[in-house]
């Protein structure tokens, strides 16, 4: 897949990009709209991450064409129509990405915390 | 406003697709963002990473689209090829999900290739028909 780093263990077992990562992790609460997902990664991300239009919008495409995130219409606004939310599958790869991540943080503070003995 | 306008012409170097999908959607993303900004230097900062972001965006779009019609040419069209690649990202993901004895992740992933698959077989119908008229 596209959005992932290169690896050297097949093309489902690599990371997600943080641009990718951020996105789902935004869109696992509620559904969100283009703008409201730029705010919402900046404060995700501590401010860190400002996310250009060019790059979000490109991360939503390939998200949409793997069938991560689906597009629908929100009948209750009337500015921003086309909102965004995660997919099942999209929901359980963000399940087992974060699960990876744990285990990652968890294997890295034990050995900190050997180092210092 | 000149940094509006400029960023309007620099969306038309996206491929036509893509426009019309999303580039209503991204003038008023980058409309409301370009409101929030407080200060010259902020601003200064906000136009340049857009409109850099559109330019390799838009880059980026090209590439894939050309990569994507490069098997219309000499192989099954884009439509057939992209629910092929589906289809076939879903298998290697089972296969990886059993490998990691995530059997959740699994059998999702098994739903959606069989909707996949129902979609490629539909799509390949079509092109079939289509051949035959």
């Amino acid at each position: 897949m596209r959005h992932v780093a290169k690896g050297h263990d097949g093309p489902d077992t690599r990371p997600l990009s943080e641009a990718v990562l951020l996105i789902l992790v935004s869109l696992a609460d509620e559904p969100r709209h283009g703008y409201a997902l730029m705010k919402d990664i900046e404060m995700l991300s501590n401010g860190r991450v400002r996310m250009s239009t060019g790059t979000l919008y490109g991360a939503l495409r390939r998200l949409l064409e793997d069938g991560w995130i689906e597009r629908f219409e929100q009948e209750d606004t009337s500015r921003d129509k086309q909102a965004y939310r995660l997919t099942a599958v999209g929901r359980r790869l963000l399940e087992s990405e974060v699960e990876r991540m744990k285990q990652l943080t968890r294997a890295a503070s034990a050995r900190l915390r050997t180092s210092e003995v | 406003m000149i940094v509006a306008r400029v960023y309007r012409v620099l969306l038309r170097l996206y491929p036509a697709e893509h426009r019309q999908v999303f580039g209503t959607e991204m003038i008023g993303v980058f409309e409301r963002a370009a409101a929030d900004q407080r200060g010259l230097v902020t601003y200064v900062r906000f136009a340049v990473s857009e409109l850099w972001g559109v330019i390799r965006g838009a880059a980026a779009e090209r590439m894939h689209t050309r990569r994507a019609a490069v098997p219309a040419a000499s192989g099954p069209p884009a439509d057939l090829a992209a629910a092929e690649q589906r289809v076939t990202a879903l298998v290697n993901r089972t296969i990886h999900a059993i490998a990691h004895h995530d059997f959740e992740t699994a059998r999702l992933c098994s739903r959606e290739e069989i909707v996949e698959r129902e979609k490629l077989r539909v799509l390949q119908e079509g092109y079939r028909t289509g051949d035959s008229q």
